[in-house]
């Protein structure tokens, strides 16, 4: 991009000093020198060092993750959760992990839109904590599974107990069952990003509906709204059985990395996807929403997926074509610009936003 | 006020200057890097331009620092350079669409209150933030770092160990330490200080 300085290798260079001069017993003076005249050299140089230094100084604490698991021995809620967390990381991993149902979620985050967007690191911390005290939102109730849901406007990531990861979309609902003999996610309504970790011997199946998807380790993400499912894959295979009218007989659908499959009543529609057209139909778990030629009328109905505020559309106006990239929580944002830039009318009644041409 | 450093630009920081600046840097300025990051997302719409974005507005803060003397608010100087760097960027780029240049110049010019410094004090969020950290690792590369830092063996005992060349170790260890930068300065920090605002809220304190 641009003419930023490379900050990538120099990075790179920054961590190979590091590394380096971790392994004490093959540094010397003459090295000592070395990297502080290449720090010295630009505060491009110095920051990444820094940076780069302050974080591995940080993991200087590792050594109580043992402790912590030992710890933990005591108490069965603490060993399931600090063992869900860092199994991948212990060669002495129990069978425990596979046996506890999905990790609660952590809904409660959903009362902080801006605040929203977790990660790995902080997900495996939410999780435990969340373990750890009596949470009260996740819950089981009726139907299988471990249940998770999102709020309008919401977005969520869990880790189950296979390690594999399911973002939620706003207004989602979904429950999952992770055992030793099987992987399962009900999505009951809404859309939700999956990172499915690789089990040959325990396919991991979502119902969609009456629809079935079923993969073996890839990334995709399935949207179940109003009896319609549409599956976009990013990585792998995934196969999508599709209800049939009166019961009958699955139809298997085989969908790979960028394509995307439309189902409704039966109905399949494989199209092929550019890794843009995926990339913007997954911007959501960034917060964005992003559309390339659509009319006003979808894009409207885009927004009110995500947010109380409701934008109407009336006119011909409902038939502008636009693109473009917004976060989906700035409603106004949209509407100013409709209004800047197209030249409607945007007329602000209570809960709702009309766009017209007239 | 009186500077820290007296601002000269035309010569480098003495290193006692540059030991203080260091210093900032890393106890300041790297606490907010999660909402910088944020920021930057939220603004520049290509993902992987988010690390260069990053580093260049830390090497333009930490350059300002030295010739201007360290600043009366370090978020607000912070949130400038990045605001000022993305706009910078959006105006130099061929294709930007109206909408990323009207957003910039909508922002303030002073940070909101997320860009308040947090730190994590609990030691039982930090501990669940490096396990996910470390677990985020791609499988050598974890063994290789948990082994170090976990176990305590050096990178020569870890090579004894696991049968594999040191050079491969230092491989591994240069991976790991730039993931691990990235998983914990990057998000981890803000995440957990949120949730621990939360759980505590919830608990009536940690």
């Amino acid at each position: 991009m641009m003419d930023l300085r490379d900050h990538r290798a120099i990075e790179a260079q920054a961590a190979e000093w590091l590394a380096r001069r971790d392994a004490a017993e093959r540094w010397t003076d003459a090295d000592e020198q070395a990297l502080q005249a290449w720090v010295a050299a630009s505060a491009a140089h110095r920051v990444a060092w820094l940076r780069l230094g302050a974080a591995w100084q940080r993991t200087e604490r590792m050594p109580a993750l043992a402790e912590a698991r030992d710890d933990g021995a005591r108490d069965s809620t603490a060993i399931t959760t600090t063992t869900a967390i860092t199994s991948t990381a212990a060669t002495a991993t129990t069978t425990a992990i596979a046996t506890t149902t999905a990790v609660p979620s952590t809904m409660a985050a959903a009362r902080r839109p801006r605040r929203r967007v977790a990660i790995a690191a902080a997900l495996a911390a939410s999780v435990a904590i969340a373990a750890a005290i009596p949470w009260g939102i996740a819950h089981f109730g009726v139907g299988e599974g471990r249940r998770y849901a999102t709020d309008v406007g919401a977005r969520e990531a869990v880790v189950l107990a296979d390690g594999s990861r399911v973002t939620l979309n706003t207004n989602t609902r979904g429950r999952a069952v992770v055992n030793e003999q099987r992987r399962r996610f009900w999505l009951d309504e809404g859309e939700a990003y999956f990172e499915v970790a690789h089990d040959p011997k325990r396919p991991f199946v979502i119902m969609a509906g009456k629809d079935t998807i079923t993969v073996l380790g890839t990334r995709f993400s399935v949207r179940h709204v109003g009896g319609r499912t549409v599956v976009t894959v990013v990585e792998g295979r995934v196969r999508l059985d599709l209800a049939q009218a009166g019961g009958a007989p699955a139809v298997p659908v085989v969908v790979t990395g960028n394509e995307a499959a439309l189902a409704e009543t039966g109905s399949v529609l494989v199209i092929g996807r550019t890794a843009e057209q995926v990339a913007n139909e997954l911007s959501w778990r960034k917060g964005q929403i992003a559309f390339d030629q659509k009319t006003l009328t979808e894009i409207a109905g885009e927004f009110n997926r995500y947010n109380r505020v409701q934008l109407v559309v009336e006119g011909e106006a409902a038939d502008l074509r636009l693109s473009g990239n917004f976060d989906a929580e700035n409603v106004e944002a949209f509407a100013r610009l409709a209004h800047e830039g197209l030249g409607l009318r945007v007329v602000r009644d209570g809960e709702r936003i009309v766009l017209s041409d007239d | 006020m009186t500077p820290v450093v007296p601002p000269d630009p035309s010569t480098a920081p003495t290193p006692s200057a540059s030991a203080a600046i260091d210093r900032w840097f890393v106890e300041d300025v790297l606490p907010l890097e999660p909402a910088l990051i944020r920021l930057l997302r939220r603004h520049w719409r290509r993902e992987d331009d988010i690390p260069d974005l990053r580093q260049e507005v830390y090497t333009r803060v930490y350059e300002g620092a030295g010739q201007e003397g360290l600043p009366g608010s370090t978020a607000a100087y912070v949130f400038r350079t990045a605001r000022n760097l993305l706009i910078d960027c959006a105006r130099r780029a061929r294709v930007v669409s109206f909408t990323l240049v009207a957003e910039l110049d909508e922002l303030p010019d002073a940070p909101r209150n997320e860009w308040s410094p947090e730190r994590v004090t609990a030691a039982r969020v930090e501990l669940q933030l490096l396990a996910g950290a470390l677990g985020a690792l791609p499988p050598k590369c974890r063994e290789v770092v948990r082994l170090r830092r976990v176990e305590g063996l050096s990178q020569r005992e870890i090579a004894a160990r696991l049968g594999i060349a040191e050079g491969t170790v230092e491989k591994h260890m240069t991976l790991g330490m730039r993931a691990l930068a990235e998983a914990l300065a990057g998000r981890g920090v803000d995440a957990a200080v949120d949730w621990l605002a939360r759980v505590d809220g919830r608990t009536g304190g940690a």
